[in-house]
């Protein structure tokens, strides 16, 4: 008896500890509609060209070593590029000429609820 | 009296079923009360910026429906100098047009800060703004030639409104890309609050709305974006109730021609990027249009001249100048703090 509710407590933390927040994910979305959901991890290397047929204008996105950040764009002024890397869930970056969205959607939160930029 | 025994099978197939019936019940919780906690969660372009809505309690997914939905339809039918359908287009085509009570109203408030900025803030800025065009692939330094004709068309006096109706005076364009996405904070309430939300984050771009109680407890924390680092890095933390929040700074759209970079705030006294010595402002206020349209216009003040403002329309501030002095209005300086040691709080 003293075994089986432990197992279960054990089967209930990992349920917990793991309910949605334990995997770093990103969503790549592109005019509107999602791309691609990448699972960001250590020891990646991951790069997606992204052709947008509406703009016309290529971009490149790196995952890598649990974060994902636009490393090229087509576009002028490439603030994509300089919005750096993404770890963290909330988190997002977008190249808004060639109408490609980057963002966190699960994973550990930022330490603040929101970012005025 | 009779002591109960039980058979050492009984009692394994007893803990079975108990362990089985604990685990289902707990897994249901976890999932019933997650599912119920759990935010909607959304992020989307409009209004050439990215809007992000998170929304927990009441209808939450109507209510983020019905925020996107809103956003494209303002954007689409009202606010934008480029839709052929919105209502600023036709006027700044035509010069003059009918407006709805809601244009009048925001065009109202627009005109007041205008005048309480002494154009610092200017709705007419949309002549400058299209020669430059700021954020588009089309971005360039215009001639002189072509700043002297815009800037005689950029004056805020120079309209005549009136409750149905608006008449600009010749080559006048209206831009309200510097209120329009605080207006849509705005709007956002009211749906929140028709849908019974209990809390929210809505952020569209450089405004921000942290509407009801922070559901992790305590006040909300609102990072402000370090000026001079990457989109996801702070330089202070602000901690509020409900509250609107705008940042305008010098580094959200930009170009460099011939090695000079070009920013997008223009100052609509002189036709070029403002520069008053700031590189970020961020006012806090019980308006998102306000908010919004006050950030800008203390962006082109500067931090002494933005400070009567302010307290007009009894808005707080955060100002940062080019080497990371961070000065901060009375009413908010005990709910911020300095994040990075490479800034100072005065």
């Amino acid at each position: 008896m003293i075994l089986s509710v432990a197992a279960a407590a054990a089967i209930l933390f990992a349920l917990m500890r793991f309910n949605g927040s334990g995997v770093l994910k990103a969503e790549i979305i592109v005019d509107g509609e999602v791309y691609k959901t990448v699972e960001l991890k250590d020891g990646q290397s991951e790069r997606f060209v992204i052709d947008s047929t509406k703009s016309g204008i290529s971009c490149e996105i790196l995952a890598k070593n649990g974060e994902i950040q636009f490393v090229s764009s087509r576009c002028r002024d490439k603030i994509c590029v300089a919005a750096g890397a993404l770890s963290h869930k909330g988190d997002t970056a977008a190249c808004l000429p060639a109408g490609v969205l980057v963002r966190v959607i699960s994973g550990e939160d930022s330490p603040v609820d929101v970012i005025a930029y | 009296m009779k002591k109960l025994r039980i058979s050492s099978k009984t009692y394994k197939i007893t803990s079975v079923i108990l362990t089985v019936a604990i685990v289902a019940a707990a897994i249901f919780g976890i999932v019933y009360f997650s599912s119920r906690n759990n935010p909607y969660e959304e992020s989307f372009i409009a209004m050439g910026t990215v809007f992000s809505v998170k929304i927990y309690g009441g209808d939450k997914e109507k209510a983020g429906e019905q925020i996107k939905e809103a956003v494209v339809k303002y954007e689409d039918e009202l606010l934008s100098k480029n839709s052929e359908d919105s209502a600023i287009y036709k006027i700044n085509e035509n010069g003059e047009g009918e407006i709805s009570e809601e244009l009048y109203e925001l065009m109202t408030l627009s005109q007041q800060i205008s005048a309480d900025s002494d154009g610092a803030y200017d709705m007419t800025v949309g002549a400058l703004t299209g020669l430059w065009n700021i954020g588009t692939e089309d971005a360039r330094v215009p001639s002189q030639e072509e700043l002297s004709q815009a800037l005689k068309a950029t004056d805020y006096k120079s309209v005549s409104l009136t409750e149905t109706s608006i008449t600009l005076a010749q080559g006048q364009q209206i831009d309200l890309g510097a209120i329009g996405k605080g207006y849509m904070c705005d709007k956002a309430t009211e749906i929140l609050k028709a849908n019974g939300v209990e809390s929210a984050v809505i952020s569209a771009g450089g405004s921000v709305l942290v509407y009801g109680k922070n559901p992790s407890g305590g006040e909300w924390k609102v990072g402000i974006r370090d000026p001079f680092g990457t989109s996801s890095d702070i330089f202070s933390a602000l901690s509020v109730e409900e509250s609107y929040i705008s940042t305008s700074g010098d580094y959200e759209r930009a170009f460099t021609e011939n090695g000079k970079t070009y920013h997008h705030i223009l100052n609509p006294q002189t036709g070029y990027p403002a520069d008053s010595g700031l590189s970020s402002v961020t006012v806090i206020s019980s308006s998102g249009a306000l908010s919004d349209a006050l950030s800008t216009a203390c962006f082109v003040l500067g931090y002494e001249k933005s400070l009567p403002l302010l307290e007009k329309y009894g808005a707080e501030g955060i100002f940062v100048t080019h080497d990371k002095q961070v000065y901060v209005t009375d009413g908010i300086k005990a709910s911020v703090q300095i994040t990075e040691e490479d800034f100072t709080l005065n």
